[in-house]
């Protein structure tokens, strides 16, 4: 998995792992803009970093749908220096987003999809940018949808 | 500024850009969405293929594989053999038929799945065949990484048990 460096175009390698209790210690609201703690025990908490490097860029939470095979991304937040046109890192978010692809599938196989449910004025730009389709107020990706973004973003 | 206010002043692309951000429904409103979203999928689930299955639970074979490997608790070691059998049951195919397949010999395929090969050769030409089998979206190399794993942990326990009988030696000389 690889997130660009604006500056230079680099592909920087990443990881994403699930956030361990430590972690909250160093997640706080002014770098990652909510109360992440608020997340905890009622979602799965992942953090995106450089291979080898100690920041987090990113942070996602997910919530789990078992009876429907259904991962739900409840927020998904890129750090501070991450999250504007003057951003360091690209393509954060889908990564992120790429990897609750990986994840859903890995759990539930064929029937794996992942969801959201987005701000109105943000539903289009979703769309558009992950190919996410619309089912009333949500977002879903599911079958080919799902591996185009796992492709896409190399996860 | 503080965090949350500069998220005010983003335009739309750039929000969408670098957040997924809590949607402002009420519990009712959430659970109508999470409705209409289960009619959705189950309609599109429904015309899954069988190719589209048998890829997909490939696909979610290697994650389990690849976390597997990545995992380095090596408290938790399999043999190679163990996921040959679990891919197996996940693809729900027979032994024999598998090994029809992947043009290998029944009886060196019986014996590799109850651990009785211990040939390099025989093995990376196992992997090979694995990694063929599924178009390469498991690759030979996902494969390969899970006996090399399990080499790993056989040689970390020999060196263990082999340092523990030295000291031991070294106390009776000591004594």
């Amino acid at each position: 998995m690889h997130i660009i460096e604006v500056s230079t175009g680099e592909l920087i390698e990443i990881e994403i792992s699930e956030v361990v209790e430590k972690d909250f210690e160093i997640i706080d609201e002014e770098k990652y803009f909510f109360d992440w703690n608020e997340y905890k025990g009622s979602h799965k908490v992942y953090k995106l970093m450089i291979s080898k490097e100690p920041q987090i860029l990113g942070l996602m939470a997910l919530r789990e749908f078992q009876n429907e095979y259904r991962v739900e991304v409840s927020l998904i937040a890129c750090s501070r220096e991450n999250y504007s046109q003057s951003k360091r890192y690209d393509k954060i978010a889908g990564c992120l987003l790429a990897f609750a692809c990986r994840e859903a599938i890995k759990t539930y196989g064929y029937m794996a999809a992942v969801s959201l449910k987005p701000k109105t004025v943000l539903k289009e730009h979703y769309q558009r940018k992950y190919g996410m389709k619309s089912a009333g107020i949500s977002l879903f990706l599911e079958g080919e949808g799902m591996l185009n973004l796992i492709n896409e973003y190399s996860v | 500024m503080k965090s949350r206010d500069i998220l005010k002043t983003l335009k739309e692309e750039e929000l969408s850009d670098s957040f997924v951000l809590p949607n402002d429904l009420t519990p009712e409103e959430s659970s109508i969405a999470d409705k209409e979203l289960l009619q959705v999928l189950e309609e599109k689930r429904r015309t899954f293929d069988e190719t589209k299955k048998v890829h997909f639970k490939t696909l979610q074979f290697k994650y389990l594989l690849e976390d597997y490997i990545n995992n380095k608790n090596t408290d938790q070691v399999l043999p190679l053999n163990h996921f040959t059998k679990m891919y197996l049951e996940t693809l729900d195919e027979a032994k024999k038929d598998f090994a029809n397949k992947i043009n290998l010999k029944e009886s060196t395929f019986n014996r590799f799945i109850k651990g009785q090969v211990f040939n390099h050769n025989t093995i990376v030409d196992i992997v090979l065949k694995l990694g063929n089998y599924s178009n390469n979206t498991i690759p030979p190399i996902t494969w390969f990484r899970v006996w090399e794993k399990q080499l790993e942990s056989k040689i970390i326990n020999c060196t263990s048990t082999y340092t523990d009988n030295n000291k031991k030696d070294k106390l009776v000389y000591e004594k």
